[in-house]
């Protein structure tokens, strides 16, 4: 049957209760939910959410059997918007249902948000069913436009490389679909790949432990993991540490780091150098602020999670952070005999030293959001053809200085 | 006896006839959103989605206190406190400067006080320039932080995700499937990836749309019903849903999306120097991380490649030609109904392409399934039917069952 108002035998569901009934039974659950609330307080919180749950799916059971079924009338539209709105108060009595004591104002705070939004919709679906055809259809063509011009404002509100996202945008995505975006996650600009596909993020965990030795965790690795699934999950997580901030220290800042860096390198233990293979402001990445609490809260899940494969006993007393950039190996160097896998291609900058607590130790260290590199040099076996170019992964041995760093800097370094 | 096809069962449904030929940019906008269209197609995009909606979130069981749990990954305090107190700061609307004072407002130019001078130590920003605070999201993992009572939920989820994708009460189960995608979505933004995004999409849709109207537990109990009633289909004949307004709304509004991103992707990829030099897809097909490098056969090809200049540039610039072929000619070409079923095609290889050489299978599976609201119902109930009856070892259906036809006489059915 054609849904556009006339009846026959074919409308509805395979369902035939009473729309008014459940929604009537809806209502019961909803009341004797705030009568809990108020009557028991918090201390059967799983009866009232289920109440709760129970009585939304039946206002949305009802509202679903009523439009299936009702026709284009006027009167059968009224009876429907009579319902709907029906629903919607009960909305409004499970969000009391909802409240919190008053001591604790955050309690519930999203799910009663998603309560607030099924209110507003239902009052607004109310109207809309009661409007004539081309009304219904102008209101909801502008509710087209807001839809994908919001869609189009969080595309349009990226940066370009070197600009900035256009000022129309930021004000459109800011101050009127940010909060609607954001319910929904439509927030994706689907710039993926772009502007040009980059190297992936890892991150690297030196785990240290009571004894005052040290293991290392590294993320993601795809043997670590039984599906694919979990292990993009996991690339995921080390991806969201890469956002880095695009300005650099001012002058005599900078030149102070650099010099802390140099000397701390060069009086280490270990002597752990500055790269000569990159140029030196590509060197230290300063995360923002996101990236920062992010790698806090990753070091503090390593601390109080991670055991040790000599000995799950022992405790952990701090986790050192290094995110890791994979360079993507170039067709010439694959072509010469680098491997993918070459470990001068794995840049790890030093992202901090955390407690368990997620604090971090060390927020002075002279070697923090710097790259400690590793460095590649010729075996004495390496034929002489190789001479003057960077021979195959198989004729070098590398210098890994962010292992030197790890266990040998910091408040309490590894011990021997 | 007569065998089913695409194009002898293809229909043409035509509302009021005499004024389908009107030309008005109205008329088209109503022809275009308003007209009513065949659920089929929704209906076994339920089913897929579905299968992936439930594998993702079965994925989830053995990490769900690791992702959404108190101390998880990204913990709930951080998580809280960002959707509570993330600061939104103001581009204003008068003047050119970032923040500066306006002459006229007073309040940007008092006095921090104690908790604002935290604010601003703590997000390195003017709280007196914020726009907003905090994020509207919702999740039930907010919330529940109990493991029993996570797993409770979860496995509740998982059920009601089932039934969604074998449509039962589908009304209802898509819209507790969407709020329980975003749940998971919502409390833990730092596993997303791609994936996640057109899930997100697709569920938004499905809701919106009839998606138990066809190869559902609902039609079927539906037709049931109706047999008992005396309105039964004969022996051998499958059933056509009834055309609805709300299936073509709901099926625009993935093509319109599909479309925007398709746009958005291709149009930032031209601000990459990578794609315009024709050596993107380098970046991809050599990413250790993401391609099966790790398989041997794989690695000898590309490295075959790379050792072969030539080759390589073809199959580089080959596979950025067609990437952006595809990316920027779909959302004009594939209106086209002679195009539509190559443009069709190329994304499918574009995304089979993905699948394999990223190793994001999930992701190309879920764009597979929006490409397929471009497809018409008659040709996916030839499909599903078709293959229906061959695995029966039945002749296809000779017949489908007419929709039943409204009693005003408004629409008619043309059979071609």
């Amino acid at each position: 049957m054609v849904q556009n108002g006339t009846t026959s035998p074919a409308t509805g569901s395979w369902l035939n209760p009473n729309p008014w009934l459940v929604l009537f039974s809806s209502l019961v659950l909803a009341v004797i939910a705030l009568a809990v609330r108020y009557i028991a307080g918090e201390d059967v919180v799983p009866l009232r959410a289920f109440l709760i749950f129970g009585s939304m799916l039946a206002a949305i059971g009802a509202v679903s059997l009523r439009l299936q079924s009702a026709s284009w009338d006027f009167d059968e539209r009224t009876y429907s918007s009579a319902l709907v709105v029906g629903a919607a108060l009960i909305g409004i009595v499970n969000y009391l249902a909802m409240a919190p004591p008053e001591s604790d104002s955050l309690r519930w705070d999203s799910l009663r948000l998603a309560v607030r939004v099924f209110v507003v919709v239902g009052f607004a679906g109310s109207a809309l069913i009661l409007l004539p055809r081309v009304f219904q259809r102008i209101v909801i063509s502008l509710l087209l436009i807001f839809h994908f011009a919001g869609i189009l404002s969080a595309v349009t509100s990226v940066a370009p490389p070197n600009s900035t996202a256009p000022w129309i945008s930021i004000q459109m995505w800011t101050r009127i679909f940010r909060p609607y975006l954001y319910f929904t996650y439509l927030t994706n600009a689907y710039h993926f790949y772009s502007p040009d596909p980059g190297p992936a993020t890892l991150l690297w965990f030196y785990v240290k432990f009571e004894d005052g030795t040290g293991e290392w965790y590294r993320l993601a690795e795809k043997k670590d993991f039984s599906t694919r699934q979990e292990y993009q999950r996991m690339l995921a997580i080390t991806e969201s540490t890469n956002q880095v901030s695009s300005q650099m220290p001012p002058d005599n800042v900078w030149d102070a780091k650099v010099l802390a860096r140099k000397n701390a390198g060069n009086f280490n233990k270990e002597q752990i150098p500055i790269s000569r293979d990159y140029a030196l402001n590509t060197q230290y990445r300063e995360p923002n602020i996101q990236s920062r609490d992010l790698t806090a809260s990753y070091a503090q899940y390593v601390a109080n999670h991670y055991h040790s494969q000599k000995d799950p006993d022992l405790k952990v007393t701090t986790v050192k952070v290094y995110r890791v950039i994979h360079i993507i190996v170039n067709g010439d160097s694959l072509a010469e005999g680098i491997e993918p896998w070459d470990p001068t291609l794995y840049l790890p900058y030093y992202h901090g030293e955390f407690d368990r607590e997620g604090n971090m130790v060390d927020p002075r260290s002279p070697f923090l959001y710097w790259l400690i590199h590793t460095e590649a040099k010729p075996k004495p076996e390496t034929p002489a053809r190789y001479a003057g170019k960077r021979p195959p992964s198989k004729y070098l041995d590398y210098i890994d200085y962010w292992q030197k760093h790890a266990e040998t800097t910091g408040p309490d370094p590894v011990k021997d | 006896m007569r065998q089913a096809s695409p194009r002898n069962l293809e229909t043409r449904i035509s509302i009021n006839p005499s004024t389908s030929r009107d030309s008005s940019p109205w008329h088209a906008w109503t022809r275009f959103w308003f007209s009513l269209g065949d659920p089929s197609t929704l209906g076994f995009m339920r089913i897929c989605a579905g299968l992936m909606v439930l594998y993702v979130h079965l994925n989830y069981t053995g990490t769900l206190y690791a992702f959404f749990g108190k101390d998880a990954w990204y913990n709930l305090q951080m998580a809280n406190e960002y959707r509570h107190n993330q600061p939104w700061w103001e581009t204003p609307l008068e003047g050119w400067g970032q923040g500066h004072a306006d002459e006229e407002d007073n309040d940007k130019k008092r006095e921090l006080r104690q908790d604002e001078i935290e604010y601003r130590e703590r997000w390195l920003g003017d709280p007196r320039y914020t726009l907003a605070k905090g994020t509207p999201t919702t999740s039930i993992w907010f919330h529940v932080t109990d493991p029993n009572w996570m797993m409770a939920v979860h496995i509740g989820v998982l059920i009601t995700m089932a039934l969604f994708t074998i449509g039962f009460c589908t009304r209802i189960t898509a819209v507790l499937t969407w709020l329980a995608a975003l749940s998971y979505i919502q409390r833990s933004w730092a596993i997303l990836f791609g994936m996640d995004t057109m899930m997100n999409i697709l569920l938004i849709y499905l809701m919106i749309g009839p998606s138990g109207a066809a190869f559902s537990v609902d039609s079927w109990l539906k037709r049931r019903r109706l047999a008992k009633e005396g309105h039964g289909l004969p022996p051998g004949i499958h059933p056509v849903p009834a055309p609805s307004v709300l299936a073509n709304f709901a099926t625009r509004l993935l093509q319109v999306h599909f479309c925007i991103i398709y746009l958005a992707s291709a149009t930032s990829k031209l601000q990459g120097s990578s794609w315009w030099s024709g050596t993107a897809i380098w970046g991809v097909a050599a990413n250790w991380e993401f391609n099966p490098m790790d398989v041997s056969l794989y690695l000898q090809f590309v490295t075959f490649l790379a050792k072969h200049r030539l080759l390589w540039e073809i199959a580089m610039t080959s596979g950025v030609l067609f990437t952006l072929f595809v990316e920027l000619g779909f959302p004009f070409l594939v209106w086209n109904r002679r195009i539509r079923p190559y443009m069709i095609m190329g994304s499918v290889m574009l995304h089979i392409g993905i699948g394999t050489i990223m190793g994001l299978a999930t992701f190309s599976l879920m764009m597979l399934i929006m490409v397929m609201s471009f497809i018409p119902g008659s040709v996916t109930r030839w499909a599903v039917y078709g293959a229906w009856d061959w695995l029966r070892g039945l002749t296809p259906a000779q017949i489908e069952a007419e929709p039943a036809v409204a009693s005003s006489g408004v629409l008619t059915l043309q059979k071609h």
